[in-house]
């Protein structure tokens, strides 16, 4: 037969051969054994994919193992009878087929180890849950008891007890798991289930008082200024995964943020949608940013802060990511209006990739759920904040849309206005658009501002050692802090640091910048500045001269001054026309 | 063996299959990844619209969730996150709800 080129195991044996039929019933039974027998072959074989070649081969055996139907007299009535055997058979072919074929479970076992870690986590969830709600002992106690197994397991390497009473398990391999025991995951009747309750920061807190700005202390006639936190680099990053999903304010929030952020100075790369992916995710301490912006669905793990990063999946993507540190999640895609899947970045993920440079003084801003919600804040945020990023700065608890987006263009508003992020959350926490609430973490972190960034090219006509790079501003309220960069270690006699205070269209102050000091004056007459109300010590770092000025002392009660630098002798101004303005 | 042995034997094959199908199609009835997660985030939305209350939404959800054949373990890890293990080992973080971030 034809069919037995495609499967002839399963076509052997099924004719009744000339012994069985002289055998009489031990023969038919022999027979629908090899019957049954055959059953089970075609499943196999049809679990290969091949069930149509059976199909032709039984057809054709059948043909075959009806010899009564061929005699004369009874011609006609056999060959109905064949075709409706054949069809019959046919559909139940097909039936087994389908059957098979529809539970053919096309997800891959978990590879060896991770089958033997899973058996493991589940052994040590079954036997925690049942000292604690079945022989009542108490957590603590049923924890360490879990912790002295686990170290006596071969493949265990270490196991460290963290906040919530969870194990975080170090595998002799390199895996690492984290356990979730702790009370808050763990109490429910069947499945140990309780919620983490949603904790919402007392809005009486010391976090919505108003802020007070920095001393200004004299020290040695020097005026020494107590600095806001504030990021030591002009570069920002947006990153903005959900660019292309529900997005309320207009223009779109990336763009209003990044809007912003030019206004006061900042260089800002946009990753947005499929930009804002784990390569690009694992390059974030490479950019050296000094404010990361990050948008898209946040989740509290229980200790760590999820960050769903693109691309979206249709179907449950593959457990390895080709990153550490990642989890696959599922949340709603508005763009396809459906749930669909990616992988959500987390403590290990931040804590293995954003290790080639230490944040500059950074504000991270997390426009997501649970930013700072303290379920999350153990894990990246705090690793984040480690690593030297200032602020970390997000939302307590899940947030809509409508109150992210607009909590957010608010708090970038007020930021660009020179206010403080204590004032900043102030601001988004009367709009009454909450809970959840805008926090801040750590905490003691309200007087972290934003500088005003204002840079210059490097002009080949002028010395690098007095050509302006690069100026920053920022005020504490009392006073005004100012550093300039320059291409090379800084030389020169003196150049001058204008302010214009509104009076005149011309500057009302100078002031005269020297290697070992700095003077302050007020403008007398149109163009005569003898004045001199204050003189300072600069701070010299590398490439960089610094200088704090009183406010009041220089500038009055005025609100805001508007800055440029000139050098006489290199003839360097910056910025080339114009003025950087600065608020109190 | 007669025509009509033999046609007791085929009908005995199609009952057979017949079983088997019906054993595949029990099988079926454990839902996919897929639509276990579109399945909870749709109940977890329609409870929040109807009710308001976080926590109510969540424990149907869960219900939901532990009805599933294939999952082994719920962790609700936050407010409207739910982590959940399959019986072959798979886990899925479920960030629930729809106008959320």
């Amino acid at each position: 037969m034809g069919a037995n080129l495609f499967i002839p195991s399963a076509s052997v044996g099924l004719r009744l051969t000339r012994g069985e039929r002289a055998k009489g019933r031990k023969g038919e039974k022999k027979f629908w054994e090899k019957v049954m027998g055959f059953i089970i072959r075609i499943q196999q074989v049809v679990k290969m994919s091949c069930w149509i070649s059976v199909e032709i081969e039984l057809i054709f055996i059948i043909e075959g193992q009806l010899p009564s139907f061929n005699s004369k007299n009874k011609l006609k009535e056999a060959k109905m009878k064949k075709s409706f055997i054949i069809a019959c058979l046919s559909i139940s072919i097909c039936l087994v087929a389908s059957g098979s074929l529809w539970a053919f479970n096309p997800q891959p076992e978990p590879p060896g180890f991770a089958k033997k870690i899973t058996e493991l986590a589940t052994r040590v969830h079954t036997d925690f849950h049942n000292r604690v709600m079945v022989q009542k002992a108490l957590i603590p106690d049923a924890l360490a008891q879990q912790k002295e197994l686990l170290l006596n397991e071969p493949d265990v390497k270490e196991v460290m007890q963290l906040r919530g009473n969870n194990l975080f398990v170090k595998f002799k391999d390199g895996n690492e798991l984290l356990m979730f025991l702790g009370k808050d995951n763990f109490g429910g009747e069947e499945l140990g289930i309780s919620p983490t309750p949603a904790k919402i920061l007392d809005k009486a807190s010391p976090m919505y008082e108003a802020v007070q700005p920095a001393e200004a202390i004299l020290v040695s006639g020097a005026l020494a200024s107590l600095l806001p936190c504030t990021p030591n680099s002009n570069k920002a990053l947006v990153f903005d995964c959900l660019e292309d999903d529900a997005n309320v304010v207009s223009p779109k929030i990336a763009q209003q943020i990044r809007s912003d952020l030019i206004s006061m100075g900042y260089s800002v790369t946009m990753q947005l949608n499929n930009g804002a992916g784990l390569a690009n995710a694992a390059l974030i301490d490479n950019g050296e940013y000094g404010v990361v912006v990050m948008r898209g669905h946040g989740g509290d793990l229980g200790g760590d802060f999820g960050f769903l990063v693109r691309p979206w999946y249709t179907s449950y993507p593959p457990a390895n990511s080709g990153y550490v540190g990642t989890i696959r999640a599922s949340a709603y895609n508005h763009a396809a209006g459906a749930t669909q899947f990616g992988y959500v970045i987390t403590q290990q993920f931040s804590s293995n990739y954003w290790t080639n440079k230490a944040f500059p003084n950074s504000m991270f801003f997390l426009e997501s759920c649970h930013g700072t919600d303290p379920g999350a804040l153990p894990g990246m945020p705090t690793w984040v904040t480690n690593h030297g990023a200032c602020v970390w700065l997000g939302w307590d608890e899940s947030v809509s849309f409508n109150c992210g987006d607009h909590g957010t263009d608010l708090f970038f508003q007020k930021m660009k206005d020179g206010k403080n992020v204590g004032e900043a959350l102030a601001a988004v926490h009367a709009t009454g658009c909450e809970p959840p609430v805008l926090t801040s973490y750590p905490a003691g972190k309200e007087h972290c501002k934003l500088a005003v960034w204002c840079s210059d090219v490097n002009e080949s006509a002028i010395p690098d050692t007095r050509d302006f790079k690069l100026l920053k501003l920022i005020s504490t309220g009392t006073s005004l802090s100012a550093k300039i960069t320059f291409y090379a270690v800084p030389n020169f006699n003196e150049f001058f640091f204008y302010a214009d205070t509104g009076g005149t269209n011309a500057a009302e102050v100078l002031v005269r910048c020297h290697m070992n000091n700095f003077e302050v004056y007020k403008q007398t007459s149109p163009g005569m500045y003898t004045n001199k109300v204050y003189t300072g010590t600069p701070g010299k770092s590398g490439n960089d001269y610094s200088l704090a000025i009183p406010w009041n002392t220089a500038f009055g009660s005025v609100s805001a001054v508007k800055i440029w630098l000139y050098d006489m002798a290199g003839k360097d101004r910056l910025p080339n026309s114009g003025s950087v303005s600065i608020k109190k | 063996m007669s025509t009509q042995q033999r046609y007791i034997g085929l009908i005995l094959i199609i009952f057979l299959a017949a079983l088997g199908c019906q054993k595949k199609q029990m099988e079926l009835n454990v839902m996919t990844i897929e639509q276990i997660a579109a399945e909870a985030n749709t109940k977890y939305a329609a409870a929040i619209k109807n009710s308001s209350q976080k926590e109510k939404a969540m424990d149907i959800a869960v219900d939901f969730l532990k009805q599933q054949k294939n999952i082994k373990d719920i962790q609700v890890t936050g407010s409207d996150t739910v982590r959940i293990f399959f019986t072959d080992g798979n886990d899925l973080l479920l960030l629930l709800g729809k106008d959320r971030m």
